[in-house]
Order: structure tokens, then C-alpha cells, then sequence
């Protein structure tokens, strides 16, 4: 082959740019620690690095989610503890009440403290967070019941917060499962004065309860309860009148009231360790996501390193040797 | 035979030599010019005169100054160099395209669609919450803007590439005129069938290079010496007469052409070549996709959307501005479209049609990225043709082969805009009067999962992944293919150099050898002077 001066050149020229651009690529991997700077470096890795980014993205969202869930399901869990510890005084005031050896003066104590129960219970029934009356399902922006004897305002529904890809979880109790009588049960009792006493569910989530003389067809008094607020109001109301008939038969509620309580309490609870569950399992899924995603794209600096110390060797042994090569000439001989 | 005939035989070794060592200095002068052919001297000898006993010389002549040239190396150089400006051009492209695209080590489009969807997420919580449902608003004009901001670089790309192709035929232009200016010099210089004009065919062989790196070229010399340059199949230059390349930027893409002969297919070769891979890529494939993926996406959204209610129990509200203008071209001399409307919202596949007019008043839909029929029928003047979900009236008298453009896609993300007023038009709901309802925006969160026919059957994120990959592949492809059309052409290069190039040493050498016979010329004159001076004293 018979070598001149412009293959010389050209070869050395293109040697050194090669080299100069392999020292720039190791430097980018270095300066950004990422193996893969652009879909074109391994587009296979490319995609599969978004796709975990994005599940990484998901992750933080259901994270983000479980929290807001998490703070709402506590709110309601703390009202129901309240309603649960109020049902208990109301049970403890009504036994005190049916007591026989209590007269119309205590009876009449009991009534007014039944009464600020209900008034309480109204409040918590009514309770807001974040601006949402929490108890009316997706008439957040109506509390449940506007007084004491209304009818419930909300509806059933329940809000669906997403937790994984396909799992939700409702994060709110509604107001028809703790104040209403829609799983009461149409029974009828005999008291000991042998009166008798029926009570019907009605379809609006009210109660009525009749109460019938001893011969089961004269019908003494209907009492419409709308819902175990009322129910407490009308307690009071029986107290404050010393009618210990009526307060015997609305008293049947109380224990209904307090075990829809005790139900959704216990909901509310294995919601609560579910979220807890759910959320550490998202926390082992965005580790393992993140490492997967290290590995796809994240540069191993000590390769890296030594891959630049290896190019800046030869780059070194190039300039030499050119140097020596350009310094030569017959010309330089010729005296 | 007389003592003057050594003088004559000294003077003709003088000369010769000093003419070796002119080209020899020639060579050194152009040493580092790429373009030059190392030339060399042919020596011959003169006539020798007959005397008793035989033949004797008279000295040395030149034959010819020669350059080292070879026409297969020269003319596959030349069509390395088309190659090459090709791959080169496609590789700078792309390469600028895949940067839009890239997400490595900063925030795009994929992360503006999983902001927008996280927002709704957030919102789905508290679906009554106005700072939320401003932060929806704010990443949905974020997303919009993103949309925007992409298409826009890609169609600013595009037209960058519309004005090179431009300045390149300017360029084309100007080297052809040059070649035939050179073609008339070069047969003047060489009209006596001796002498070779060996540095302005270096020359052409240049312009020809460089010609070759614009397009790919072909070129021959016929027996009568006029040299001829073509490009696909038609001359641009013969002898000492050039046509023009002409360039038009149609609606329909990018057309070539000599003396209005269309020769845009026949450009494989070349930047241009390379200008028109990455245009059609840039306008039917990039752009195509990314217009597709948004109008598909915000038009699904929409009908989604429409079936909620937002806070003020409104219902039927579009979320994002929906697509009324729909793009048309017509090329027809009599039929114009008359009505062009969107019937059905949920059947628009966010396409770009043909509607093509056949023998016997028949039409024909098709799609212009699949070519597959969409629907056909006869055409009556003033009739309504559906397809998609579009409905077009097309009045007046139609010919066979005339064609309406129908353009869906066009538009989508130019003209998109959010559509509600205010926070509170967020459809969240399923039901009326129902704040905390958020079972609709589920609905909607539901479409980034979702796979829409419209996209190929794949959920928006596949369907960008796709894109992206695709740009990704395409950008790997380009990077490999002009490192290895760059080592080929290397390789050529200096096979072509190693016949052609200049070696200072061997030069150099050269130039002592002909000083060396240069001297013992000037010794056999001073020997013949010395002769006759030998016989002038005798006198």
C-alpha cells in the first residue's frame, strides 16, 4: 500500500475524533449516572425504564390516595367512638329511668340530659371534614339531617378511593347505616303490664312503633321515630312526661342504635388495617420498581470511571504517536 | 553527426528535468489539497538518427504529464459521498427528533399525561374541593401547552428541512453551471487530443463530489468529449449547457423536478434524499401519531366527560374544546365540498381521508396512512357521504380522478383549547346534586388504561411508548448506519488517496533524482562546450 501524507493525516484525525467521542459518551453516563440518556442508547431499556417510572408514578398516587383515605376513615372512626361511648350514657340513663324506684323529678334530669345527648349527637351526626359533611355518602354539601326529628338528606353511597390498580375502598360510613331503621327488625313485644308493643320499619328509614292495650287491637299511642336522634329526643320526651311505657318501648332502639355503631366501627377498623397493609405492599412494590429501574438505567460509576481512564490511555498513546509521526519527514534528512 | 547535436541532446535532458521538477514541486504545492491527483511525467525518447553502424539517440522528451487517476474508486467515492450525505442528514434529524421525545433526565410528554391524571386522581378524594379542581385545569392547560410545544418543534423541523431543500437546489444549480462553464475550458484546453487538462478535471471531479453529497448522480463522457451529468434519468448538464433542478413545496409534500420531468422518487441518494426520508417520517408518521393520540384522547375524554356532572349540575359538557374544523383539501376542477360536519362524535377515528372519484360517478373513501377502502358508493351532486363519523356533501359535476382531501387530524392539537370555564365544570359526578360523587372522574381516570380503537387498540401510554420507541429505533438505525457509511467511505477515500495522493518522501526523493540528472545535464553541456573548445583552439 503506498501510504502518503493525507492518509496520515486523515487516519489520525479520525482516530483522535473517535476517541474524543467516546470520551464524551463515558462523560455524559458519568455526569448524569445514567446509562441510557436517550431511547436510541437501548430502546428495549428505554421502554421498560418508562414503564416503571410510570408504575413508580401509580405508586405515589395510591400512596397519596391511601393517606387522604386514611385521614378520612380516622375522622369517622373518632365520631363513632363518641357515638358509641354516647349510646352507652343513653343506655345507662334509660335503665336508670325504667328504674321503679326513680320519680318524676330524677326522671326529669334524665330527660334533660337526654335531650343535650341528642342535641350532641345531632352535631356529630353533622360533622364536616374538609368542607364535606362526611355522613351524607355524595351529598356532601347537605348535613344529614337539619334537625332533630328531620329525614336523612344523604344517600348510601359510598366514596371510592383507589388504592392499587384494581382494588378500591369506600372511605366514608353514610348516615343511613348508623341513624336509621332500615334493618330493624318488624317484631312485637308484651311488656309486663301485658301491653303490647309493634314496631314497623318504614321505607324513608323511619320507625313506627305502636303500642296496643291488652286486648291487641286498641291502639293506645303510634310514635314515628325518624331516626335514633329522634329516637333519643322522644325518650327524653317520655321521661320528661314520667311515661314510662313509652320510654320502655322506644328503649327497644337503643340497642339496635348501638350495635349498627359497633358494625360500622368494626368496618371502619379493617379498612383502617387494610389501608396500613395495603400501603406497606405499595412501599415493597415502589423498592422493587425503583431497584428495577436502577439497574435498567443507572451507570455503574467505577465502570464508568475506568472506561474514561481507558480511553484517556489510548487517547494519550495516539497524540504520541502522531506527534512522532508529523515530526519526520526525508526532508529532515536531506542536508 | 556534429558536436552541436550534444549540446542539443544536454538541452533536451535540461529541460525535461527542470519540467520534472516542476510538477514535482507542483505535487508538493498541493499536498494537503484533497482533491488533487498526484501527476507524474511520462519520459519518452526522441526520434534517434540513423548513422553508420546503427542508431543514435537525440535526447529525451516528454510524452505526456499524466495524473495518477482511477475511475472506479473516483466514481465509487462519488456515490459513497450520496450515501453518505443521506445517512448524515437522517442521523442529525433524527437525532433531534428523538431529543424531543427523550424523558432520561427531564420531564415530557409522558410525564405532563401522568401529572394531568394524578390531578384527577387527587381530585377524586374530595371531588367538592375548588383548589383541586383548579390544580386539574392548571395540568390540563400544562398538557395542552406540552401537546403544543412538541407539534410545533416538529413542524418548525419540517420546515426547516422545506427551506434546506431549497438553498440545496439553489446549490445544485449553481454546481451544474459551474461543471458546464469547466466542460467548455476543458475541451478548449484539450481540443488538440494530446494534452490532458488534468487540474480542471481535478476541479470537476470536486464539483462532482460535492454534487454527489446533494444527490445521487450519474455522469459519463461521451466519444465526441461532451461530458454529461444526470440525475434520475435526466440530464442536468451536457457539455457546455446546464437544466435547472426545480423544487416545489406542495400541500402533498415535497417535489423535484427537471425540465418538468418528476424525479422525486428517483433521488436515493444525497442530503436531499435523506431531507425527504426524515419530511415523510416528520409529516406522516410523528406528527400523524402525535395528532392521532390527542384528538383520539381528548375526544374520548369528552364523551366521558358529557355524561357527568359537574358542580353545578350541569351535565353534557365537553371538558376539552371539541373538534369542529375539520381540514379539507379539494382537488377538482368542478366539485367543491359543500358540508363537512362531525355526526357522530364517538365514531371519529381522528384519520385523514381520500374521497376518490372513479370511472362511473363512483366514489371511493380511503385512508390515506393505510390506503384501505373506508366506504364507496355512488356519487350524486349535493349528497351526503358519511364515513367515521364525518359527514361531507360534496355539489357539482366530478370527474374520474379527482380527489378531496378529508382531514380530521389536521387541526386537533392546533386548535386545542379546555373547554369549561371554571373549576366547578369539572363533570366528578355520576349523578346530579352530588358533590362528593366521584364515580364519573373514576370514568375518566379509567381512560389512561383504556384501549381505544382509534389508537391501533392500545391505551394512550402505549401508544406514546410506541411512538417513542419507534423514534428510538429509527435514531439507533440512523446512528449505525452513518458510522458504517462513514467507515466505508473512509475506506474508499483512502483507496482512492493511496492512487492519488501526494508522498512528501517520495516527492522528495523525486526531487533530488531530477536535480541529481538535472546537474549531469548541465556536466554533458559543459563536457560539449569543452569539445568544441578542444577543436575551436586547433584553429
Amino acid at each position: 500500500m503506498r501510504v502518503n501524507n493525507q492518509i496520515l493525516f486523515n487516519q489520525i484525525i479520525a482516530s483522535l475524533a473517535k476517541k474524543n467521542s467516546e470520551i464524551y459518551l463515558a462523560h455524559e453516563k458519568l455526569t448524569s449516572l445514567k446509562k441510557i440518556n436517550r431511547p436510541s442508547d437501548d430502546v428495549a431499556s428505554y421502554t421498560k425504564a418508562t414503564n416503571y417510572k410510570i408504575k413508580v408514578n401509580s405508586i405515589e398516587q395510591f400512596k397519596r390516595n391511601i393517606d387522604i383515605a386514611d385521614g378520612m376513615l380516622k375522622f369517622a372512626e373518632r365520631q363513632l367512638n363518641d357515638l358509641s361511648d354516647t349510646w352507652d350514657r343513653v343506655s345507662e340513663l334509660t335503665v336508670l329511668g325504667l328504674n321503679a324506684t326513680e320519680d318524676s323529678t330524677s326522671r326529669l334530669a334524665i330527660a334533660s340530659e337526654l335531650k343535650n345527648i341528642a342535641n350532641f349527637m345531632l352535631g356529630i351526626a353533622n360533622s364536616k371534614y374538609e368542607g364535606n359533611y362526611i355522613f351524607s355518602g355524595y351529598k356532601s354539601d347537605q348535613p344529614p339531617f337539619s334537625s332533630i326529628d328531620s329525614n336523612y338528606k344523604g344517600d348510601s353511597n359510598q366514596i371510592i378511593v383507589s388504592i392499587d390498580n384494581t382494588s378500591y375502598l369506600g372511605a366514608n360510613v353514610t348516615g343511613d347505616k348508623l341513624f336509621l331503621f332500615n334493618n330493624f327488625p318488624s317484631t312485637s313485644l308484651v311488656t309486663e303490664e301485658g301491653k303490647h308493643i309493634y314496631y314497623n320499619s318504614q321505607s324513608d328509614g323511619s320507625l313506627n312503633i305502636e303500642i296496643r292495650d291488652r286486648d291487641d287491637t286498641t291502639v293506645i299511642k303510634t310514635i314515628n321515630i325518624k331516626n335514633v336522634i329522634d329516637g333519643i329526643d322522644k325518650l327524653s320526651n317520655a321521661f320528661k312526661n314520667n311515661n314510662t311505657l313509652e320510654a320502655k318501648a322506644i328503649f327497644e332502639i337503643v340497642n339496635f342504635a348501638k350495635n349498627q355503631i359497633i358494625v360500622s366501627q368494626t368496618e371502619v377498623g379493617a379498612k383502617l388495617a387494610r389501608l396500613e397493609r395495603q400501603y406497606e405492599k405499595l412501599e415493597e412494590t415502589d423498592l422493587i420498581y425503583k431497584k428495577l429501574l436502577s439497574n435498567i438505567q443507572d451507570a455503574d460509576i467505577a465502570e464508568v470511571a475506568s472506561e474514561i481512564a481507558n480511553i484517556q490511555a489510548s487517547l494519550e498513546a495516539l497524540r504520541l504517536s502522531a506527534s512522532k509521526i508529523f515530526s519526520q519527514s526525508l526532508l529532515d534528512f536531506l542536508r | 553527426m556534429s558536436i552541436l547535436s550534444i549540446f542539443d541532446i544536454g538541452k533536451t535532458a535540461l529541460l525535461t528535468n527542470q519540467t520534472a521538477i516542476s510538477v514535482t514541486s507542483h505535487n508538493i504545492a498541493n499536498v494537503n489539497n484533497p482533491d488533487y491527483s498526484r501527476q507524474e511525467v511520462i519520459l519518452g525518447v526522441k526520434t534517434p538518427v540513423k548513422i553508420k553502424g546503427g542508431y543514435l539517440g537525440r535526447g529525451t522528451s516528454i510524452d505526456a504529464i499524466r495524473r495518477s487517476y482511477d475511475k472506479f474508486l473516483t466514481d465509487m467515492l462519488f456515490n459513497q459521498e450520496s450515501v453518505l450525505g443521506r445517512s448524515s442528514v437522517l442521523k442529525d434529524i433524527i437525532s433531534e427528533v428523538e431529543e424531543f421525545f427523550n424523558e432520561s433526565n427531564r420531564e415530557g410528554l409522558n410525564s405532563v399525561i401522568n401529572n394531568f391524571f394524578n390531578s384527577l386522581e387527587d381530585l377524586s378524594v374530595n371531588p367538592s374541593d375548588i383548589s383541586k379542581r383548579i390544580v386539574v385545569i392548571n395540568k390540563t392547560l400544562e398538557l395542552i401547552s406540552q401537546f403544543k410545544e412538541m407539534e410545533n418543534r416538529l413542524v418548525e423541523m419540517g420546515n426547516s428541512i422545506t427551506n434546506e431543500m431549497s438553498i440545496i437546489t439553489d446549490k445544485i444549480n449553481s454546481i451544474s453551471r459551474d461543471i458546464a462553464e469547466l466542460n467548455k475550458k476543458i475541451n478548449q484546453l484539450e481540443a488538440d487530443g494530446v494534452s490532458r487538462a488534468n487540474d480542471l478535471r481535478d476541479k470537476r471531479d470536486a464539483l462532482l463530489k460535492e454534487l454527489s453529497k446533494y444527490i445521487n448522480i450519474s455522469y459519463y463522457e461521451s466519444k465526441d468529449k461532451t461530458f454529461y451529468v444526470s440525475v434520475g434519468m435526466r440530464n442536468i448538464v451536457s457539455g457546455g449547457n446546464f437544466s435547472e433542478v426545480k423544487f416545489l413545496n406542495t400541500s402533498q409534500g415535497s417535489v423535484f423536478k427537471v425540465e418538468n420531468g418528476d424525479i422525486t422518487d428517483k433521488i436515493t441518494g444525497g442530503r436531499i434524499s435523506g431531507l425527504l426520508t426524515a419530511q415523510n417520517l416528520i409529516n406522516n408518521e410523528f406528527l400523524y401519531k402525535l395528532r392521532k393520540l390527542f384528538g383520539s384522547f381528548t375526544n374520548q375524554f369528552n364523551l366521558i366527560h358529557q355524561n357527568g356532572y359537574d358542580l353545578n349540575d350541569n351535565t353534557g359538557v365537553d371538558f376539552f374544546k371539541p373538534l369542529t374544523n375539520i381540514h379539507f383539501e379539494e382537488f377538482s376542477k368542478n366539485g367543491v365540498i359543500t358540508s363537512l360536519n362531525i355526526s357522530d362524535y364517538s365514531a371519529l377515528k381522528f384519520d385523514e381521508y381520500y374521497i376518490n372519484i372513479k370511472t362511473g360517478n363512483v366514489y371511493e373513501v380511503v385512508n390515506r396512512y393505510t390506503n384501505q377502502i373506508v366506504t364507496s358508493g355512488n356519487y350524486v351532486s349535493g349528497g351526503t357521504i358519511s364515513f367515521d363519523g364525518i359527514d361531507v356533501v360534496i355539489s357539482g359535476s366530478v370527474t374520474d380522478g379527482d380527489s378531496f382531501l378529508i382531514s380530521p387530524l389536521k387541526s386537533s392539537i392546533k386548535d386545542a383549547a379546555l373547554n369549561i370555564k371554571a373549576p366547578e365544570e369539572i363533570a366528578a359526578a355520576s349523578t346530579a346534586n352530588s358533590p362528593w360523587d366521584n364515580t364519573n372522574l373514576f370514568n375518566l381516570i379509567n381512560l389512561k388504561e383504556t384501549s381505544l380503537g382509534a389508537l391501533e387498540n392500545k391505551n394512550i401510554y402505549e401508544f406514546f411508548h410506541v411512538l417513542t420507541s419507534r423514534v428510538g429505533v429509527l435514531a439507533a438505525s440512523a446512528n449505525d448506519s452513518l458510522k458504517f457509511d462513514e467507515t466505508l467511505y473512509n475506506e474508499i477515500s483512502n483507496r482512492k488517496s493511496v492512487v492519488q495522493g501526494v508522498n512528501l518522501d517520495e516527492e522528495a526523493v523525486n526531487l533530488i533524482r531530477y536535480q541529481r540528472a538535472f546537474e549531469a545535464a548541465a556536466k554533458v553541456i559543459q563536457v560539449a562546450n569543452e569539445l568544441y573548445d578542444t577543436l575551436v583552439k586547433l584553429v
